[in-house]
């Protein structure tokens, strides 16, 4: 089977770290290379968290240090929900390894004129390394065959009113992302709100004995606190949802419709405007994902950590 | 059991109409006037529709005309959905009474002063005329007991991705509204969509004969055709379900929210940015939203009314 070559570009993040663990598990992904971002938590953090979370699964694969601020905004992180180190909770060591000289935009470049398939980019964070990959390197946009996000929402937003974090964090980039003619896969609330993880779910995954479940039980304990705050006795497992859907897209339900970003609203910005009822005479271009079957999205997260056994 | 007194401000209007009829059959209302705004159609076809209808249904009362554009904006009516009349080309007996010799927002302001503190307003069309009486006398806020209106959504709209007609016609009138701090209940597209009426229910009201049988059939024809042509299999009657929640508010599923209206962002242009997440802790709800409906309660309602114009 022809393994799928990606480059996940996150900003870890508890979600962000699980997103890597379900990803590098599986055989159908060939993870190329993780490029951070400023998000979640500071660039110099989710860098550290990223290479952590790497050393502690064994998995030897290179990482590159992205955008610390937005295209053109200061940058919004999210200590209330990751913690001060972006990756609050377990005990992860520092790593031996370093993130590569080369820049995040630098390295995707690198993968994909490297690479004789095109490049699946998986992005959990804000947009921001995405776009200036697309803006400076104009002539390899053809070699993206699917940018696959979690970001945004059709209904609602966790930030503010109208908008989710990783587009508000930087609208801009976001709008050049959404605009570039790339196919996309939008994981935004409407289908991260419903892959739910309850406390079961999170001692079942522990209980699966091995390190990496027993690290995916205590991010997603940790995580689940900030949940518990808002009145909810779950965790949405936002990250997770764009590598899910590479895996097994079967157990999403979508609808290709048009999105652009709200980047001048006063209320509004980092809204990814999604036209459900086809008012505006824009084409559809992004596959907005709706639903999931929750149970078959767990499964694969417990298939996972018990690959690393 | 005392009457609520209500002004109607509203732009008819085929589910106008309709509001309007449903305002007439009910106990718990006492309309005091209806004042016209530019919407749905122009000042001057929504304000002879508004003096017809109130003679159609004998409903005896002030009619007083309002502003004949937005605020700030030009005026874009529609007539694809209502007709070129407002009405669905249906030509009701012309009514020759004179509409009020006082503007809207004088009229909702003398009604206000005079109902010390009870009067609800009924906004159904765009928020024109509230906004300029709020401006124009700045203790009004205090002295209205509610604004129910029918406009915007939590969810999708039907003229913009988010945004609904009556508040995408005027959105510095909605802006100005709810932040007015009158007491707000939102009767938006959301649940006017989820309460259409299905060919049966109509089927089931139109069987009622009433002296108004043959008009009522003619409008939701056409509306029935209308909302076929945008793909809807059922009709949404947006502006009676704000009526209907007046008169028994059993017919909604509230939910207090912070709502503030977008006017800067072309894209999100008149959208009502619910904040059904609660991401702004600091900020007061403003508003009841309307997230769903008991629709069996609103259809009982519709067969009530048809009942009463049967016997009146």
């Amino acid at each position: 089977m022809n393994r799928k070559s990606i480059i996940i570009d996150c900003d870890p993040g508890h979600d962000d770290a699980i997103g890597i663990i379900l990803a590098c598990a599986s055989d159908m992904l060939d993870v190329k290379g993780i490029t951070t971002v400023g998000g979640n938590q500071t660039i110099a953090k989710t860098t550290n968290n990223a290479l952590r979370v790497l050393n502690y699964i064994g998995k030897n694969i290179p990482v590159a240090m992205g955008a610390d601020t937005p295209m053109s905004r200061p940058i919004i992180i999210a200590p209330s929900v990751h913690g001060d180190s972006g990756l609050d909770g377990p005990t992860i060591p520092q790593s031996p390894q370093k993130a590569l000289d080369i820049s995040a935009v630098q390295f995707m470049a690198k993968v994909v004129e490297g690479s004789e398939e095109k490049i699946t980019l998986v992005a959990t964070g804000p947009l921001t390394n995405v776009a200036i990959f697309l803006l400076a390197y104009p002539h390899l946009k053809n070699r993206i065959e699917r940018i696959s996000l979690m970001g945004g929402s059709a209904i609602g937003g966790n930030w503010t009113p109208a908008a989710e974090f990783n587009i508000l964090v930087d609208p801009e980039a976001a709008d050049i992302v959404f605009q570039s003619g790339i196919p996309i896969t939008m994981a935004g609330l409407d289908v991260t709100h419903k892959a739910r993880v309850y406390p079961e779910d999170i001692k079942k995954i522990k209980n699966q004995g091995g390190k990496v479940a027993v690290l995916v039980g205590e991010l997603l304990e940790f995580f689940i606190k900030f949940h518990n705050s808002l009145g909810w006795d779950f965790a949405p497992l936002h990250d997770p949802c764009a590598v899910a859907w590479l895996l097994k897209p079967e157990i999403f339900e979508s609808k290709k419709l048009n999105v652009v970003i709200d980047t001048h609203g006063e209320y509004t910005t980092g809204c990814t405007v999604t036209d459900f009822n086809g008012v505006s005479d824009r084409t559809p271009n992004v596959d907005v994902l709706l639903n999931v079957d929750r149970h078959q999205f767990i499964d694969l997260i417990i298939d996972a950590v018990n690959k690393y056994q | 059991m005392e009457r609520t007194p209500v002004i109607i401000d509203t732009d008819p209007g085929i589910d106008d109409f309709f509001a309007i009829m449903l305002a007439g059959s009910c106990n718990e209302l006492d309309i005091k006037a209806i004042t016209t705004v530019a919407g749905n159609q122009t000042s001057e076809s929504v304000t002879k529709n508004a003096l017809d209808i109130a003679e159609y249904f004998h409903i005896n009362t002030e009619i007083a005309k309002g502003a004949e554009k937005p605020l700030n904006m030009p005026l874009h009516t529609a007539g694809h959905i209502h007709g070129e009349n407002g009405l669905g080309n249906l030509q009701l007996k012309a009514s020759k009474k004179a509409i009020s010799k006082d503007y809207a927002w004088d009229v909702i302001y003398q009604h206000a002063v005079d109902a010390k503190g009870k009067l609800d307003i009924l906004a159904i069309g765009p928020l024109t005329n509230i906004a300029i009486a709020l401006l124009k006398y700045p203790t009004l806020s205090k002295l209205i007991n509610r604004i129910v209106l029918m406009g915007g959504s939590s969810e999708t709209g039907n003229v913009s991705p988010y945004a609904e007609f009556n508040i995408g016609a005027d959105p510095f009138a909605a802006d100005i509204v709810f932040k007015s701090k009158v007491p707000l209940v939102m009767v938006g597209w959301n649940v006017a969509m989820e309460s259409g009426l299905t060919d049966e229910e109509v089927e089931i009201l139109t069987r009622i004969e009433t002296p108004y049988s043959k008009e009522c059939t003619a409008l939701l024809n056409f509306l029935h055709d209308v909302n076929r042509k945008f793909g809807r299999d059922t009709i949404p009657l947006s502006d009676a379900l704000a009526v209907a929640y007046a008169i028994n508010p059993a017919v909604l599923n509230c939910r207090d929210c912070y709502v503030a209206v977008e006017t800067r962002s072309s894209l999100n242009m008149g959208r009502t940015v619910v904040d059904l997440n609660q991401t702004c802790k600091d900020i007061p709800t403003n508003c009841c939203v309307g997230i769903g409906t008991n629709k069996d309660a609103y259809f009982d309602m519709l067969v009530q009314m048809m009942h009463y114009y049967q016997q009146n």
